[in-house]
């Protein structure tokens, strides 16, 4: 037969249609499912146990079945506890909405604006968001010290500046993906640059900001290093603090960890579903041109 | 009621000279056409004039107002872009509305203002749609409509029907063309194409290379054409462009072009000694086949059918005379087919008269533009 797949095109003897015949398995299909499945498990044994211990009276670093308790999550919820999250959330917030907002303006001058040594500055930044903040605690402490900053909303500024090279990065690719015919037709109804800025980039940049300002959040939210060592007052411990809380010399309290951990991923989670809107908007640059 | 003048205008981009030394005088109220191929600096001289762009040297004036450094939102105009510029975030009405709204009109005046607008391009049932949700058509109704939403002291027009197809765009070629007669505000229009210019414009400025070739009416355009560029640009098809030698008599020059010879009298050339080795221009509008050329002309070629192209009122023939090959209409109804001899006659004050070397025109020919050009205008 020259072509073994005509006669299955064709119509069946009883003149039904026959559909196309299906690809079955194969072993790319097995390999990559396969894959996914072992990493998947990876993921979902910690969470399990998360979940587990959480509500364990007998938590232990093991995965095993709970004997059903809630004391860990009314532990968890301590009011110094409960204020560790505060901290964090003011702390957090922060540093967004500062990283955002700069990285933003940052981003769009970079996009439209002449600027000397464009390209090795914007390299520069690249190479800047690889590098951990980290190598630079001890003089960052030496600084804070000197002018006094060593409480919370200055580390929160901090906090907002390692985030932003990256952010730049992001929002700027939105940028320049705005056709700027967009932002003339704007110039010429007599807009001013703010107005532009408002009315016309933003709008059509909110996914990218979205990104950034997600990103910008959980960068601080997760932040242990710098909040440990730049925040001084015990009251305004952020949350990652509080849950060394948990373990003293002595024991460590797995369902307190457990139970703490959980309520402190929240507004993370809280973040993304509340941001998706944004993302599943897509790109809004549909009917702009042509 | 605004003039435009543009004094020795040049605009580069680095080392490339986007725009030489324009000079050029918009009336009140008229409808100016910018054409020419892409890349001849047409569309850069419009962006200087909304002041998106600025001019490297020279001055640009509204009335007697020097507006070469003013920002665009200083000059009072309205453009239409070519890729319409909506905002995809907003509504048709929010897009219509923005610009007033920017320039903080009342409310009330706006709301109203919205609907006559929609009611004056046709847009009242789609004002709640988003750019995304509206035909091509539908877009360009709502970037002209929001040209006009103000009343402002110039329309600019850069290419706004390039992206239609070709049913919509004749039909928005004249709508376009009566809106302006209404509101009578100054026009300038860009466009690549030279029908587009023909049907619309009070004047046509043909540019080239960064320059003007030619500012003229449209029937003086087609009719006398200041140099070849302009001569092969305006009219479809293109006008035939054939060798020919020229031989000074008394009181007339001799031209003899693919073996047909005739007379022309000396006081139609622009030069009183024209050189020798010349181009003959000629439109295959002007070329006739014998059997139904009107009487007027008398000149006469032959040559073997190569091609034949049918619109359906007429048909195009390109006939090889002496290795040249010429372009000539016929009647529809006409029976022949490619490799016959055919007889082609015209008119010798059809023919227009090109320097070999610099392509300036070389006939004098305001005396047969109102006697044949008019007619020909399509």
């Amino acid at each position: 037969m020259l072509n073994p797949g005509a006669k299955a095109s064709k119509e069946s003897d009883s003149g039904a249609p026959v559909p196309n015949p299906v690809s079955g398995l194969s072993f790319e299909k097995v390999f990559s499912n396969l894959t996914i499945a072992v990493l998947g498990v990876f993921f979902a044994i910690p969470m399990l146990w998360l979940v587990l211990a959480s509500v364990d009276r007998r938590a232990t670093y093991a995965l095993k079945l709970p004997l059903l308790t809630f004391a860990n999550f009314l532990a968890a919820l301590q009011p110094e506890n409960l204020g560790a999250l505060g901290n964090s959330i003011i702390m957090s917030v922060i540093a967004t909405v500062v990283g955002t907002v700069v990285a933003f303006l940052a981003a769009y001058s970079f996009s439209r604006h002449y600027i000397p040594w464009k390209g090795p500055v914007l390299l520069a930044i690249l190479f800047l968001s690889g590098v951990p903040i980290t190598v630079l605690i001890v003089p960052m402490y030496e600084m804070f010290s000197y002018a006094g900053w060593l409480s919370l909303v200055p580390t929160a500024i901090l906090l907002a500046v390692t985030a932003m090279p990256f952010q730049i990065y992001l929002i700027k690719n939105f940028i320049d993906a705005i056709p700027l015919d967009l932002e003339e037709a704007a110039f010429i109804e007599k807009a001013g640059t703010l107005r532009v800025l408002r009315s016309v980039v933003v709008p059509m940049t909110m996914p990218g900001l979205a990104s950034a300002a997600i990103f910008g959040f959980v960068n601080a939210w997760g932040s242990f290093l710098l909040p440990v060592v730049l925040i001084s007052d015990v009251d305004q411990q952020t949350a990652p603090e509080r849950l060394y809380g948990f373990m003293s010399s002595t024991s460590v309290n797995y369902g307190g960890i457990a139970a703490y951990s959980i309520i402190y991923s929240l507004p993370v989670v809280l973040l993304y579903v509340l941001m998706s809107r944004h993302f599943k908007a897509g790109f809004v640059l549909g009917g702009a041109v042509r | 009621m605004t003039t435009i003048r543009f004094e020795k205008v040049s605009k580069s981009f680095g080392d490339y000279n986007a725009v030489q030394d324009l000079n050029l005088e918009i009336k009140d109220g008229e409808f100016m056409v910018f054409v020419g191929p892409s890349g001849c600096g047409k569309t850069t001289t419009l962006r200087m004039l909304a002041g998106l762009e600025t001019p490297t040297y020279g001055r640009i004036y509204l009335d007697n107002d020097d507006v070469t450094l003013a920002a665009p939102g200083k000059r009072d105009v309205a453009m239409v872009f070519q890729s319409y510029a909506l905002y995809p975030h907003m509504t048709v009405r929010k897009n219509l509305a923005f610009g007033p709204e920017v320039r903080g009109e009342p409310k009330a005046a706006i709301a109203k203002r919205v609907e006559q607008v929609s009611e004056l391009v046709g847009l009242q049932s789609l004002l709640h749609r988003r750019p995304s949700e509206l035909s091509g058509g539908q877009r360009q109704r709502v970037a002209l409509g929001r040209a006009m939403i103000r009343e402002p002291r110039i329309f600019l027009l850069d290419e706004p029907l390039s992206n239609l197809d070709a049913a919509l765009r004749t039909h928005m070629r004249t709508e376009i063309s009566e809106l302006q007669r209404k509101l009578g505000v100054t026009t300038v229009y860009v466009t690549h194409d030279q029908v587009e210019a023909m049907t619309m414009g009070h004047r046509i400025a043909v540019f080239s290379h960064g320059r003007i070739l030619q500012v003229d009416t449209p029937a003086r355009l087609y009719g006398a054409p200041a140099n070849k560029s302009v001569a092969t640009f305006i009219g479809s098809p293109k006008m035939n462009i054939l060798p020919a030698r020229l031989a000074p008599g008394a009181g007339h020059v001799t031209v003899n072009c693919l073996g047909t010879v005739f007379t022309l009298p000396s006081l139609s050339l622009t030069s009183a000694l024209p050189p020798e080795m010349i181009e003959l221009g000629i439109r295959p509008d002007d070329i006739h086949w014998t059997k139904d050329a009107p009487s007027r002309c008398t000149e006469k070629m032959s040559g073997t059918v190569i091609s034949l192209e049918t619109t359906g009122s007429e048909t195009f023939v390109i006939v090889d005379i002496q290795g040249v090959e010429v372009n000539s209409r016929f009647p529809s109804f006409v029976q022949i087919k490619i490799g016959d001899q055919v007889d082609l006659l015209f008119d010798r004050s059809d023919v227009h008269l090109f320097d070999a070397t610099s392509g300036d025109s070389l006939r004098d020919v305001s005396s047969i533009v109102e006697m044949s050009a008019l007619s020909h205008v399509k």
